[in-house]
């Protein structure tokens, strides 16, 4: 008996186990509690404070014209960003794996960059760009374009924050893809455009799919740049995550979090869809799962 | 359709990978680019086909010259060692590529297309597979849709990187055949590389032979393997044992190391002509090589080692001056003579290539060419 | 021999790639670099080393520091038991694990601030106890533990799956102890990992804002981060003040880039792969 129960134990350990079998479950409880507290908790916190008056009030508030408003911006901003950073991901893809040519490694920081750069200041360079004060201000009053303080000042700063993200996941996969394919396809005869369609967009199609699911997440969640950028106009220049901020500081915690509940379900999809594709691509997502 | 090269260079990173090649290649030949790993010979194909650029040299396919030609007015067919079958296709979408890419005025409709893939499959044997997707067939198969692609837009001519190389031995051995009996059939000018020889003078009608970029070589496989242009090429070609000698007046004279080595006549008399005085370096093959009994236990060389093979049967021998030689018996011959280890022997050599010069030492795939101070025996 | 033999597309996607960056990233960084340079030396000085901002810069780095080292320890723990042992509903919470990173900041703001409150689920359960934390800079740290967690997890967890069995198990038949094998043959290993996912959090961290403004006090000095202060500076139309502290930003956030890309290179050079 005690040997079986023994067996079934090592059998639960993937390895030697260096705790021992009762420090073993004391690591895992302790885990537990810290996975609880940290990551479930908060996620079963935002849903509990936006039911908090019952599910009528949570469906009304959702319909305030400011609200209605904030959602259709952030889905338009989203729209708008993540295509364009996608057909960049891909240009900068083909152009990096598929040839050879010196600052490679530049390029590849470059992209880079805005991963590194605080959200706030991705949103404020533009300002200095196109501010009233900015260098092209006075140009851009003359004009009467609004780009501060308007929509495209918002997908500016939503592009620069979410430019590496399709780029990242392609990069790696391209460069392990090699160019043998497509060099097969030239000689066939195929153009480049056609080699692009028909031979390597199928290649990469579910890293490109992944990629535009975290571009598409940071997109309509992101908060500080736009912040910088927006001059918080209701119902004109505020996205979902400014509403928030400004329904939480109106003191009307259910709302704020019911326009909360709406982004981390996007987020629990965005993971779900995340994992099913790690899950079922591995091997068509590149070399390594890498964080960003 | 006849390729022309002449004074190909390129360098990269630094190196010479192609070193003034100069070749013709005829129309409907079969022709191998033969050569160890990293011998400039994968490059020029690559050259020929376009997908990469020399520095220097011209380069004429029929005449006209190819040089700002991009590869897909070459009209080649190009074979990747890998074969680089698009993965998300299936087989007939492969085979069907090259048709169903060309421009509206030149696609060739549905059903042609249709028809032309089926006979391709015919023609490479894989009838019925046309649904299947490249990672769900063999190497062999995968090989030959890689092959029915390249033919399906009608090139003419053939280019062949290592067709073979990542196949099982036995799959190569029937593959190498059958590719030969394909080309015998359509008659498409056929250039293919590999770092086999015995693969390259089984089956070409000429074989060029690389070495560091440059070409050692042109010929066809038995005037290669008889009459190597140099020892590089003659060790590279197979398995050769070595003999330290000095020519005086046109004659062979054998040191003492060597005592009990003879020439035949016939042998003698094909290679002995023209030599200069002075040192040379007498290379015979092993199984050229007669290992005879002499009795009363008189012979110079004493036998060490019978290995047997098979049908053949190695046989390994000192002599008087320590090296060994490797000979290469049928095995009733061996059992014949009842050779033993132990037993006193003379050799006769009935193939010979002479070379002059006394530091040339056989250079192996991996190495430069270094100067050893006295002679070694070498068995490839 | 003259053509270009190589695929097609090189110049139009190189170019297009290059002016894509040059509009949206060097464009408006070269506007950051003007602005600061026409402060002066003297201006600039004067902005980035005035009381207020060198305590933001201290409450920022200070506490994203100390949280990314809080991360070490948790992130450890918990790669450690995800790849080691086997439980109910082990996919899922590994799964999990990316919540902070895929979590708009500002949810998770107003959750952790709610959160800690002291009429918060947590916040009560403290209060009594005279713990505060929303409103003190505990709660910027705990906003930037939150946020750095995932980095740690997910460099660390690729490296325990590389440790091979038979060492650990070579170690016990040469008579360490479980603690020793820990100690000398597991940490170790795991220690280019682990620092380059702190590094990771440590930057991630400096630079926060939405997780941070609702759960800090924001009160100068204290518990004020430099973002925050960029902003306020900015709704004041001090341009060039909030320039002068972004290019201060911009360059730690480079100097830590520098670090975090060579302790990648030392794990990658373990790892064995790249």
């Amino acid at each position: 008996m005690a040997t079986a129960e023994q067996q079934r134990q090592q059998q639960g350990t993937t390895r030697t186990s260096i705790a021992g079998t009762a420090g073993r479950w004391l690591l895992i409880g302790a885990m537990l509690a810290v996975l609880g507290v940290f990551l479930l908790l908060p996620l079963v916190f935002v849903f509990a404070q936006a039911l908090d008056r019952g599910i009528i009030d949570y469906v009304a508030a959702l319909g305030t014209p400011d609200t209605i408003a904030a959602i259709r911006l952030t889905l338009l901003i989203a729209a708008i960003a993540v295509p364009l950073n996608a057909a960049f991901g891909l240009c900068a893809a083909w152009c990096i794996t598929k040839f050879e040519f010196r600052g490679k490694s530049i390029l590849l920081s470059l992209i880079d960059l805005p991963f590194s750069v605080s959200p706030v200041i991705s949103g404020m360079i533009y300002v200095l760009l196109f501010g009233l004060q900015g260098w092209f201000g006075p140009f851009l009053a003359a004009h009467g374009i609004k780009i501060i303080f308007a929509v495209p000042g918002l997908v500016l700063a939503t592009v620069f924050v979410t430019l590496p993200f399709v780029a990242r996941q392609l990069i790696p996969l391209m460069q392990q893809q090699g160019r043998t394919e497509e060099e097969s396809a030239l000689i066939l005869g195929a153009t480049g455009w056609q080699i692009f369609r028909r031979v390597t967009l199928p290649n990469v199609k579910w890293a490109l799919l992944y990629g535009v699911l975290l571009c598409n997440a940071r997109a309509m969640g992101e908060f500080g740049a736009v912040s910088v950028v927006s001059g918080h106009i209701r119902g004109l220049t505020n996205t979902m995550p400014l509403q928030i901020e400004i329904l939480y500081n109106e003191y009307n915690a259910p709302a704020a979090f019911g326009v909360a509940s709406l982004l981390a379900m996007l987020a629990v999809l965005t993971l779900a869809a995340k994992t099913l594709l790690e899950w079922r691509f591995a091997g068509e997502l590149g070399a390594q799962k890498r964080l960003h | 359709m006849t390729i022309e090269i002449i004074g190909l260079h390129k360098h990269y990173n630094g190196a010479l990978v192609l070193d003034d090649v100069t070749l013709t290649i005829g129309a409907g030949e079969f022709f191998a680019l033969l050569g160890p790993s990293g011998s400039g010979k994968t490059t020029l194909l690559r050259v020929i086909a376009g997908l990469e650029a020399a520095a220097s040299g011209t380069l004429r396919i029929d005449g006209q010259d190819a040089g700002s030609l991009t590869p897909r007015d070459r009209h080649i067919g190009y074979v990747f060692q890998h074969y680089a079958l698009f993965r998300h296709m299936t087989v007939f979408e492969n085979v069907a590529f090259g048709l169903r890419v060309r421009p509206r005025g030149e696609r060739p409709s549905r059903a042609e297309i249709a028809a032309r893939v089926e006979e391709l499959l015919g023609l490479v044997r894989l009838e019925g597979l046309g649904r299947r997707f490249p990672s769900q067939l063999s190497g062999g198969q995968r090989q030959r849709v890689a092959l029915a692609r390249a033919l399906a837009v009608d090139p003419k001519v053939l280019l062949l990187d290592e067709p073979f190389g990542a196949l099982d031995a036995q799959v190569r051995t029937e593959l190498r055949g059958w590719l030969r009996e394909l080309h015998d059939r359509i008659g498409l000018t056929t250039v293919f590389v590999t770092h086999d020889q015995e693969e390259a003078l089984e089956i070409a009608d000429r074989v060029a032979v690389f070495q560091q970029g440059r070409v050692a070589q042109v010929a066809p496989p038995v005037e290669l393997y008889d009459s190597p242009v140099s020892p590089d090429v003659m060790t590279f070609l197979g398995a050769a044992n070595r003999f330290a000698c000095t020519a005086s007046g046109g004659r062979l004279i054998w040191p003492a190391a060597f005592d009990g080595v003879t020439i035949s006549p016939e042998a003698a008399a094909r290679t002995t002509c023209a030599l200069p005085d002075g040192p040379v370096v007498v290379y015979a093959r092993p199984h050229d090589i007669t290992v005879a009994r002499i009795e009363g236990g008189r012979g110079t060389a004493t036998v060490r080692w019978l290995g047997i093979r098979g049908a053949r049967c190695r046989v390994t021998v000192e002599m008087p001056g320590g090296a060994t030689v490797e000979a290469d018996l049928p095995r009733d011959a061996a059992e014949y003579t009842e050779l033993r280890p132990g037993d006193r022997v003379a050799l006769l050599l009935r193939h010979v290539n002479i070379f002059p010069g006394s530091a040339a030492v056989p250079v192996t795939e991996a190495g430069p060419v270094q100067a050893v101070p006295q002679a070694r025996r070498v068995v490839a | 021999m003259v053509a270009r033999a190589t695929l097609p597309g090189f110049g139009l996607t190189l170019g297009l790639t290059l002016a894509y960056l040059g509009v949206i990233v060097w464009l408006p960084l070269l506007a950051l670099a003007a602005k600061t340079a026409g402060l002066g030396a003297d201006g600039f000085l004067a902005a980035v080393a005035s009381p207020r901002t060198v305590a933001a810069f201290r409450v920022s780095f200070g506490i994203a520091l100390i949280a990314a080292a809080f991360d070490a320890a948790l992130g450890l723990l918990v790669a450690w038991v995800l790849v080691r042992y086997r439980f109910p509903g082990r996919r899922f919470l590994d799964a999990l694990i990316d919540l902070p990173f895929a979590l708009p900041t500002a949810v998770a703001g107003i959750t952790l601030a709610s959160l800690y409150a002291d009429t918060g689920w947590i916040g009560g359960l403290l209060e009594p106890l005279g713990l505060q934390v929303a409103f003190t800079p505990y709660g910027i740290f705990v906003a930037l533990v939150f946020v750095g967690f995932p980095f740690v997890v997910r460099t660390v967890q690729p490296m325990l799956l590389d440790l091979e069995a038979d060492v650990e198990e070579v170690a016990l038949t040469l008579g360490a102890s479980r603690f020793q094998i820990y100690r000398r043959v597991i940490l170790p290993a795991l220690l280019p990992g682990l620092l380059a996912g702190t590094a990771l959090a440590f930057a991630r961290a400096v630079g926060e804002y939405g997780s941070v403004i609702f759960i800090a006090g924001n009160m100068p000095g204290v518990s004020e981060i430099v973002p925050l202060l960029i902003v306020i500076k900015l709704e004041g139309f001090d341009y060039a003040g909030a320039a002068a502290i972004a290019v201060v930003m911009l360059a730690a956030s480079l100097a830590i880039l520098l670090v975090i890309n060579a302790l990648q290179a030392w794990v990658r050079h373990i790892h064995g792969d790249g």
